[in-house]
């Protein structure tokens, strides 16, 4: 069987409200208690929706209306931190052309390939506290304990002139991953080219795109746990960002105004980001199957497989290092690297098993399951009634809103909820099931109209959408993306719940509270946290990609 | 086809998947990580070797306990809402007790030693009489860990006078080429014990006021001078292993390693509890010494503190103020003292004899001089202190001269606390 994901016809991932249901809705439909299915998904909104509102409120309060706005951009260190937000923007999309290329590249090498991806999506699934862990264990400015400091002296990689680069990459190493796997998938639909260079004709990647370049791009702007991490406290002002600097303003002090101000500035950065980086991305002409030539000469294709080897070996060194240190004593592990060939030992693993190991795995299991089984059991109807039963109009205003939802930061609604919710465990699986909402019902919603053209009853049965096999790769994505999303938070644990809920992710923070002495005890507990989403993605991605590309596994 | 061989993968995954989501639940005792009750949740600020330790204290009473490691989120124990509470929160300083009193149930009358009413009642709240946070563990502050074999070497003697010090360092560099000093810059209030110590031990009365909340004298000629001379040590020529740059980043157990493990400096400042890295990482005892920072006449007997305090959150249960007995019995932290160092008990009952003999040294040494809390353990600026000083190595990192980067530091502080 070949790895490559058959095409029927591609999915867009349409926040503009044009186009996708059309066709699709019967006139004339009535019967109100249908909407009733919505229910569920109407109540998680309002819980989402309603913090929000208060945030918005709070920024717009006192002194008056927008001067919580002007204090924020007059200050130095707002404006520094949104500047370095851009800056993480800037990184995403250096990361999207690599990817692109990456994925071209790619179809020249296909046994290669095959490897490639699984290393490449792995650190998907690994959460971004655990990246950012690594690569401060790589670069380690200590020469003893640090992989990159062994190979290049004398350098202060963890300094102020450095830091970003170890950030870009750890962010890299999550993120190239999806967006080749997600990119190679809309290649290979064959869909034809795109601009032109000169001689080279960059062939088109789809309507995937609009998926990837919004996932990446405000996965990017909304940074926290990766910086919080893989930064020494003392150099936090060099990669402060928006979000970052809400969390000191409203641990710092009582004032509500200019962090609210400083959430609905970033909620309005990605909110626009998402509302033309969908049009744009999924803007384009019909896909038109254009059997692509691959004239590929022999010294390309070595260039391809050089450069396919070089991921693989960038890509495989974290795990490594990961693995290594965790299987190294804690005294091994925070004096020497993990190549050192002494000091080999369960003593650091057992070590976080006597103290917080298994009570975090629970919790954060009994955090994770509830939230994405609340999210499909909301998602399904919701996509449902969006494609199917909804006036056209409706369905198209509701979808704009949830492409703006989809991409709301923890930041506009963690205020008003911490209040609330803190330590109460249930609760926070419900805050997680309200925020996987949109994106989950988005895709579930792409999913289903880009099925129908091949079926004939033009509006199945709610209970036709799981016994029909072709909806089924849908269902897959969003169930395993949402699990492994609230399995890898820090974020909403940090800042809505307490230490009631200390779920990994926080306890890990914890653990990294003298980071290089502790590298034994931190990699052993990031080692044990990630076994769990990396073999589900693992298992699954193939299921995945085709969910999100709306294609069926073949 | 595609949808059988999807079914069948399915079944295979989930045959590969359950097993080990069953194994990472089924291991441990199932009534603690399901959040069942019955047990007394613990918070406390402590990682690695420390949390292990802590545990060993709790000894019988483990089992009724579940430990919450927060990390310098300690403060996140009092959330706003009262559901999620630990039932005791061990807190780094005494500033964050009095802020909380209305959160915190009294403490049993019997574990209040006698013992801590002279310098303990002092800094800690109390309300009708009744105590709400007992001293744990109080850390010697004034310390400064030195490698003995290395100083027998070449004749060196530890200093008594700050000018003693500048020269021992100038001595050491340009003898041996190994660095003086290793700092762990990344922790703040490792630079900010450093300054305290200068202003406490080199100065007279300024500490006082501001420990008296006379934002003024932030500005005074002492705190300018004492910015001074910690510029002018940091400063010094190849003083700092790896260079200010290194001292930056990297945090106190580092600074401790560069000094016992690495080799690459001869001193380095930090507290008491500098010993349970020392203990960890294999360091042979005759290499380890200690001297207190230099003092100007007449102020040698004033020594920088910091410590560590119990509190019981509202409404405290029968089980936690049990634990919390247990605790505040003098024997209870010995397993910490003996196993793992680096713990001095702030309960006098507590036999001098567990400690190393080190810690002995510095355990004495508590009983007879005059404490005083660190700066950032006790005044609201105590944050941005750390902050000018990190800022202070850093302008030393980017080639600023001392004197330059002690008066922007100097400029900076007293221009927060207008």
């Amino acid at each position: 069987m070949s790895p490559e994901i058959r095409v029927d016809d591609g999915l867009r991932l349409e926040v503009s409200g044009r186009g996708v249901a059309g066709g699709l809705r019967s006139p004339g439909m009535r019967g109100g208690w249908n909407y009733l299915l919505g229910l569920p998904a109407v109540v998680l909104l309002v819980l989402l929706m309603t913090p929000m509102a208060w945030t918005l409120v709070l920024a717009l309060s006192a002194p008056w209306g927008a001067g919580n706005f002007v204090d924020i951009l007059t200050d130095p260190d707002a404006l520094r931190s949104i500047w370095h937000s851009v800056l993480w923007v800037v990184i995403g999309a250096v990361l999207l052309v690599a990817g692109y290329a990456i994925a071209v590249l790619s179809r020249v090498v296909s046994t290669l390939w095959r490897v490639l991806l699984y290393l490449m999506i792995l650190p998907f699934g690994v959460s971004a506290m655990v990246s950012g862990a690594v690569f401060r264990m790589i670069f380690d400015p200590n020469g003893e304990r640090g992989t990159a400091s062994a190979l290049v002296g004398g350098v202060t990689w963890l300094g102020p002139d450095l830091i970003w680069w170890v950030l870009g990459s750890a962010f890299a190493w999550s993120w190239l991953g999806f967006v080749v796997v997600l990119f190679r998938a809309g290649l290979d639909a064959n869909i034809g080219f795109g601009r032109r260079f000169g001689n080279l004709r960059l062939p088109r990647v789809g309507p995937v795109s609009a998926i990837v370049v919004l996932t990446v791009l405000v996965a990017a702007i909304r940074v926290f746990d990766l910086v919080l991490i893989a930064a020494p406290a003392s150099i936090s002002g060099d990669v402060d960002v928006i979000g970052l600097l809400w969390w000191r303003m409203t641990t710092g002090s009582t004032e509500t105004g200019a962090p609210a101000a400083l959430a609905v500035l970033l909620f309005a950065v990605v909110g626009v980001l998402s509302l033309f980086g969908t049009r744009w991305g999924g803007r384009g002409t019909q896909p038109v199957a254009v059997p692509m030539p691959e004239p590929v000469s022999a010294r390309t294709r070595r260039w391809s497989a050089g450069i396919g080897v070089l991921v693989c070996l960038m890509w495989t060194l974290p795990l490594v290092v990961l693995v290594g240190t965790a299987l190294h004593t804690p005294a091994a592990a925070g004096t020497g690297g993990w190549w050192r060939l002494d000091g080999f030992g369960f003593a650091s693993l057992a070590s976080v098993a006597d103290t917080w190991l298994w009570p975090a795995l629970t919790r954060s299991l009994s955090i994770a399951v509830p939230a994405t089984v609340l999210v499909v059991a909301c998602a399904v109807p919701a996509a449902y009634l969006l494609t199917w039963r909804l006036p056209h109009r409706t369905a198209g205003a509701l979808t704009v809103l949830l492409g703006v939802l989809a991409v709301a930061p923890v930041q506009m609604y963690a205020g008003p909820l911490s209040h609330l919710l803190a330590g109460t465990p249930a609760l926070i699986s419900l805050v997680h099931a309200a925020a996987g909402l949109p994106f989950a019902t988005l895709v579930l919603r792409a999913a289903f109209a880009a099925a129908p053209r091949t079926v004939t009853d033009t509006r199945p049965a709610l209970d036709a959408v799981w016994r029909r096999g072709r909806y089924r790769p849908a269902l897959v994505a969003v169930s395993v993306l949402e699990f492994v999303l609230v399995w890898n938070d820090f974020i909403v644990g940090f800042l809505i719940g307490g230490p009631a809920d200390s779920p990994l992710a926080l306890l890990l923070w914890g653990e990294a509270r003298q980071f290089a002495t502790s590298a034994g005890t931190v990699a052993a507990g990031a080692v044990v946290s990630a076994l769990i989403p990396v073999v589900l993605l693992l298992g699954t991605w193939r299921t995945v990609v085709a969910g999100l590309t709306g294609r069926t596994v073949g | 086809m595609p949808s059988r061989g999807f079914r069948r993968r399915a079944l295979l995954r989930a045959a590969v998947v359950g097993p080990l989501a069953a194994a990472a639940t089924g291991c441990a005792d199932l009534n603690r990580p399901l959040g069942l009750g019955g047990f007394v949740r613990v918070a406390v600020s402590w990682s690695a070797t420390e949390l292990a330790a802590f545990q060993r204290v709790l000894g019988p009473r483990l089992d009724d306990c579940q430990l919450v490691p927060l990390g310098d989120d300690i403060d996140a124990a009092f959330g706003a809402n009262v559901a999620g509470r630990p039932d005791i929160v061990a807190l780094p300083q005494p500033k964050l007790v009095s802020g909380k009193l209305t959160s915190l149930a009294p403490l049993p009358p019997e574990v209040w030693d006698r013992g801590y009413d002279g310098f303990w009642s002092g800094q800690l709240p109390s309300r009708d009489g009744r105590h709400y946070a007992l001293p744990f563990k109080v850390a010697h502050s004034s310390v400064v860990w030195y490698r003995k074999r290395f100083f027998a070497e070449h004749g060196l003697t530890p200093p008594t006078t700050w000018v003693e010090w500048l020269e021992l360092n100038e001595r050491i560099v340009e003898r041996t080429g190994t660095a003086a000093l290793a700092l762990g810059g990344a922790d703040g209030w490792f630079l900010a014990r450093f300054f305290e110590n200068v202003l406490l031990r080199q100065f007279d009365g300024v500490y006082a006021a501001l420990v008296a909340g006379e934002r003024g004298a932030w500005g005074s000629a002492d705190v300018r001078t004492a910015f001074a001379q910690v510029a002018r040590m940091w400063g010094g020529r190849e003083v700092l292993a790896g260079g200010a740059e290194r001292a930056l980043v990297a945090q106190y157990p580092e600074a401790v390693l560069e000094v016992f493990r690495y080799h690459r400096a001869a001193m380095v400042p930090a507290p008491d509890f500098a010993e349970s890295v020392i203990r960890a990482f294999d360091v042979l005892d005759d290499d380890v010494g200690t001297f207190t920072f230099p003092a100007a006449p007449g102020l040698g007997r004033r020594l920088v503190v910091s410590g560590d305090l119990l509190v019981l959150t509202a409404p405290a249960s029968e089980e936690a103020e049990n634990v919390l007995r247990h605790l505040a019995d003098p024997a209870a932290p010995v397993p910490w003292i003996r196993d793992t160092g680096g713990f001095i008990a702030a309960n006098p009952g507590t036999d001098l004899g567990n400690y190393s003999p080190t810690l002995r040294v510095l355990a004495r040494q508590l009983t007879t001089h005059d404490l005083h809390f660190g700066l950032t353990d006790k005044v609201p600026l105590g944050g941005v202190l750390q902050t000018v000083l990190q800022d202070l190595l850093r302008a030393l990192a980017a080639g600023t001269e001392p004197a330059a980067a002690a008066s922007a530091a100097s400029s900076a502080m007293a221009g927060a606390a207008e």
